[in-house]
C-alpha cells in the first residue's frame, strides 16, 4: 500500500517535472480548434419551433405551468423545478405553446422525453428584468442560482445550487473551469475572449456569497487569445476587492477539463474518491455558468440561450453561435451548411461525445458542441494483448484492462472493488488501445449493470419483507379469528347450560 | 494414577465448557435456509412448487428439493446455490424468460378483489366493486394474479425502457472471439 503509494508520487512528481502536468495519463489528441474560431459568436436567424426538455439537469422533470395556446414572454417561467432537487425553466423568447409532449432528447439512449414546445413570433419581447443585489450570503446566493434555472453549463447538468456548501466561509477558493480539453470544442474559449466581464464579475459574485478569498482560472495554454482577455480585464468598483483573482495558463492535455484533474493541477490536491471537492474547501464552476450568474445577478436574466459550437470537417462554416435553448440542432446545422448529408453527429466532443439519433434533438443547457464529421471506416475490434497503455493514460489510476476483462464477463462485485464508478468515462483508454477495443463502451454499459443489480437487490428485500408480512398478517388474522369463534362458542355454551340451568331450576321449585 | 485423574478432571473440565458454548451460543433455525433464502429472487411464485421462496429454501436446505428449480431466478441462481451447497450444477428445469409486470386492463376489471388475496406481495391495490391497479414497483411478476382474474383482465407486459432505466449496449466482442 504505502510503496505503492510513494511510486504513485513519484510518478506524480516526475510527470509534472517533465510535462508540468501535475495528474496520471492523459491523451493529446488531435486539437482542431481553430476550425472554429475565425468568426465572433453568431445569432442564427430563430427555428420554427423550439423544443424544450424538461429533463435537462440531473433530478426530476421540471413540473410545466404552462397550457398548450398560452402566449408567453421571453423570460417567463414555464415549468417549476420538482422540489427539492429539480431547476425551474424559462421561455427562451416570446411566443405560442403548441405543445407539451414526448420528443427526442439528447439522451444518449435517442429516447423521447417530456418537452414543452413553444412557436416563437419572433417579436422577441421579454418579460421585465429585475436586476438583483449582488448576494451577501450562500442562502440568498443559492436562491438567485434556483431560481434563474443555472446548471452546470460544461457538460454536467447538475443544479449549481445544489453544488456549493451551505455555510459562508467553508468554501476559500473558486476554481473557474475554463480547460475546455476536448477538441473541436471553443463555446468556452469564445466567451472568454468576447465576454470575460461576465465570466470574472460571476465568479465575483460567487465567491464573495461564499465567502471565498480566491478564484483561480484554470486555462489551457492552447487558448492564449481568451487568456489574454480574461488578464486584460479590470473588475467593476462594485465587486469585492479582497477577492484575489488568478489566471493560471495549464498545459494543454485531455482530460485536464474534468473537474478532479483540474483541481489536482491547480492546487496540487487530489480528491479522494469518496470526497467531494467541498471537503478541501474548493467548489468549481464551469465560465457559462458563471457567465450566466452574472446575467441572473446583474440584468436579472434566467437561463435563456447558451453558446454552442457548431463545427466538423463535414460543416460549411463552423463556427460558435449563441441560440435560445430548444433550437433544434437540424436548424443550426443547416445554417452553418452540412456537406456531407449522411455523416454522423454528435453532442460533445469526439472524445466523450454521444451520438444524435434524430435531427430535432434540441440544444439543452448543457449543449455544449454539435460535431459533424465524415463517417470514419469501420474498424475491427482486436483481441486485447495486455499491453497496458490504458493503464498508463488512465488519469484516475484506475485499471483499465482489469476492468474490460470483469465488464466483459459481467462480475459485477469486481468491478465494484476495482472502482468502476470513480471512471469518468473520458475515453483515454479506448484512445490508446492498439486494439481497438471500445472499452469505455464496456464500462457505460457495466456501470448500469451494476446500478440495476444494486435496484434489484433492493426490490427483492422489499418483496420479501412484504411477503413475510403479509403472512403475519394473515396468521394474525386466522388466530383472532379463532379467538373470536372460541369465544363466540364459549358464550354459546355458557347461554344455553344458564338456559338449562334456568329450565331445571324452576322444576325443582314445583 | 495422578495422570488418570488429572485428564478425567480435565475432561470433565472441557466437557462442561462445550455443552455451556453450545448452550450460550446457540443458532435458532438452520442457518443453511437463509443463506439460501437470501439467493433467491423472492418472487413468491411458485414455480418451484413450494408456495413460495423460505419454503424452497427449506425443501433445498434439507435435500427434498433440487437446486435448478427456481426459474425466475435463472442460471445465475443455480450457479450460486451449487456454490453454496456444493451440488452439481444442472440446466434450469424450465427456461428463463426476461422479467414481466402484471397490468389490469381497467375497462374489464369488475372488482372482485380475488387477485388482491393471490398477490404474495400485497402489490395490487383495490377494494370490492372497485377497480383494481398494480403498483407497479413492487410487482414481481409472479403470475399468481393471472389464473384467479374471472374476466381476463390481467396481462403481463414488459418493462418500459425509459432513459432512466436504458443500459448502454454491450460491444461485440474482438475478431475470433466466442461472445457469449
Amino acid at each position: 500500500m504505502i510503496i505503492g503509494r510513494w511510486i504513485q508520487q513519484f510518478d506524480q512528481w516526475l510527470s509534472r517535472l517533465t510535462t508540468g502536468v501535475s495528474f496520471h495519463g492523459g491523451v493529446h489528441p488531435a486539437q482542431h480548434k481553430l476550425i472554429s474560431t475565425h468568426q465572433p459568436i453568431q445569432t442564427p436567424p430563430l427555428a420554427d419551433k423550439l423544443i424544450i426538455s424538461l429533463t435537462q439537469h440531473v433530478g426530476p422533470a421540471s413540473i410545466p405551468l404552462v397550457e398548450v395556446g398560452q402566449r408567453v414572454l421571453g423570460g417567463e417561467l414555464i415549468a417549476r423545478c420538482a422540489p427539492p432537487l429539480g431547476v425551474p425553466l424559462h421561455a427562451p423568447t416570446s411566443g405560442m405553446i403548441v405543445d407539451i409532449g414526448d420528443y427526442p432528447t439528447s439522451h444518449p439512449s435517442g429516447l423521447p422525453g417530456p418537452c414543452i414546445v413553444l412557436q416563437p413570433d419572433g417579436l422577441h419581447e421579454l418579460k421585465a428584468f429585475q436586476p438583483k443585489d449582488r448576494p451577501n450570503s450562500v442562502q440568498s446566493l443559492k436562491a438567485i442560482l434556483l431560481h434563474a434555472g443555472i446548471i452546470g453549463m460544461g457538460g454536467a447538468g447538475f443544479p449549481s445550487f445544489r453544488k456549493i456548501a451551505n455555510k459562508a466561509g467553508q468554501i476559500h477558493t473558486l476554481i473557474v473551469n475554463a480547460a475546455e480539453c476536448e477538441p473541436y470544442i471553443t463555446c468556452d474559449d469564445m466567451l472568454m475572449r468576447e465576454r470575460p466581464h461576465e465570466i470574472i464579475e460571476g465568479a465575483l459574485i460567487t465567491a464573495h456569497a461564499l465567502g471565498a478569498k480566491k478564484v483561480i482560472i484554470g486555462i489551457e495554454d492552447n487558448k492564449p487569445e481568451a487568456a489574454l482577455a480574461m488578464r486584460q480585464y479590470r473588475p467593476m468598483p462594485e465587486s469585492d476587492s479582497h477577492i484575489q483573482v488568478e489566471v493560471t495558463v495549464v498545459p494543454t492535455i485531455y482530460p485536464m477539463g474534468s473537474a478532479n484533474q483540474l483541481i489536482t493541477q491547480l492546487t496540487g490536491n487530489e480528491i479522494p474518491s469518496d470526497a467531494h471537492s467541498t471537503d478541501l474547501g474548493l467548489v468549481m464552476f464551469n465560465v457559462a455558468t458563471l457567465a450566466a450568474v452574472y446575467r441572473a445577478v446583474i440584468i436579472g436574466k434566467p437561463v435563456m440561450s447558451r453558446v454552442v459550437t457548431v463545427t466538423g470537417f463535414a460543416i460549411d462554416k463552423p463556427c460558435n453561435v449563441e441560440v435560445p435553448i430548444g433550437t433544434p440542432f437540424e436548424h443550426l446545422v443547416n445554417w452553418a451548411g452540412l456537406q456531407t448529408p449522411h455523416a454522423p453527429w454528435l453532442m460533445g466532443g469526439p472524445m466523450m461525445g454521444t451520438p444524435i439519433h434524430h435531427p430535432q434533438t434540441p440544444v439543452i443547457k448543457t449543449s455544449n458542441c454539435i460535431l459533424v464529421n465524415l463517417p470514419e471506416p469501420e474498424s475491427e475490434t482486436l483481441p486485447c494483448i495486455r499491453c497496458g497503455a490504458c493503464m498508463d493514460a488512465c488519469p484516475i489510476n484506475l485499471l483499465p484492462q482489469q476492468l474490460y476483462w470483469h465488464a466483459k464477463a459481467e462480475a459485477l462485485d469486481k468491478l465494484e472493488a476495482l472502482h468502476l464508478k470513480d471512471c469518468i468515462e473520458c475515453g483515454c483508454c479506448a484512445y490508446v488501445c492498439p486494439s481497438q477495443i471500445p472499452l469505455v463502451q464496456y464500462y457505460r454499459h457495466a456501470k448500469v449493470a451494476v446500478k440495476k443489480d444494486k435496484a434489484e437487490k433492493e426490490a427483492q428485500q422489499r418483496a420479501k419483507q412484504r411477503h413475510e408480512a403479509q403472512l403475519a398478517r394473515k396468521e394474525q388474522e386466522a388466530r383472532e379469528k379463532a379467538e373470536r369463534l372460541a369465544a363466540k362458542r364459549a358464550a354459546m355454551m355458557a347461554a344455553e347450560q344458564a338456559e338449562k340451568a334456568a329450565d331445571e331450576a324452576p322444576k325443582e321449585l314445583t | 494414577m495422578t495422570a488418570l485423574g488429572l485428564f478425567t478432571l480435565l475432561a470433565l473440565a472441557f466437557g462442561g465448557l462445550l455443552a455451556w458454548a453450545s448452550h450460550r451460543f446457540r443458532i435458532e433455525g438452520n442457518p443453511l435456509v437463509e443463506q439460501i433464502d437470501a439467493l433467491l429472487p423472492q418472487t413468491q411464485c411458485g414455480q418451484c412448487g413450494y408456495p413460495g421462496c423460505k419454503p424452497y429454501a427449506n425443501a433445498v436446505a434439507s435435500g427434498e428439493a433440487d437446486i435448478n428449480l427456481c426459474i425466475p431466478g435463472g442460471e445465475v441462481t443455480v450457479i450460486a446455490l451449487s456454490e453454496l451447497t456444493g451440488r452439481e450444477v444442472k440446466p434450469l428445469a424450465a427456461e428463463a424468460k426476461p422479467k414481466q409486470i402484471a397490468f389490469i386492463k381497467e375497462e374489464d376489471c369488475i372488482g372482485c378483489v380475488k387477485c388482491i388475496a393471490a398477490c404474495p406481495v400485497d402489490a395490487i391495490l383495490g377494494a370490492a366493486k372497485f377497480t383494481h391497479t398494480v403498483i407497479t414497483h413492487e410487482c414481481t411478476g409472479c403470475e399468481l394474479c393471472i389464473p384467479v382474474c374471472p374476466t381476463d383482465c390481467i396481462i403481463m407486459e414488459n418493462i418500459p425502457v425509459t432513459p432512466q432505466n436504458w443500459q448502454w449496449e454491450k460491444p461485440k466482442g474482438a475478431v475470433g472471439e466466442k461472445t457469449s
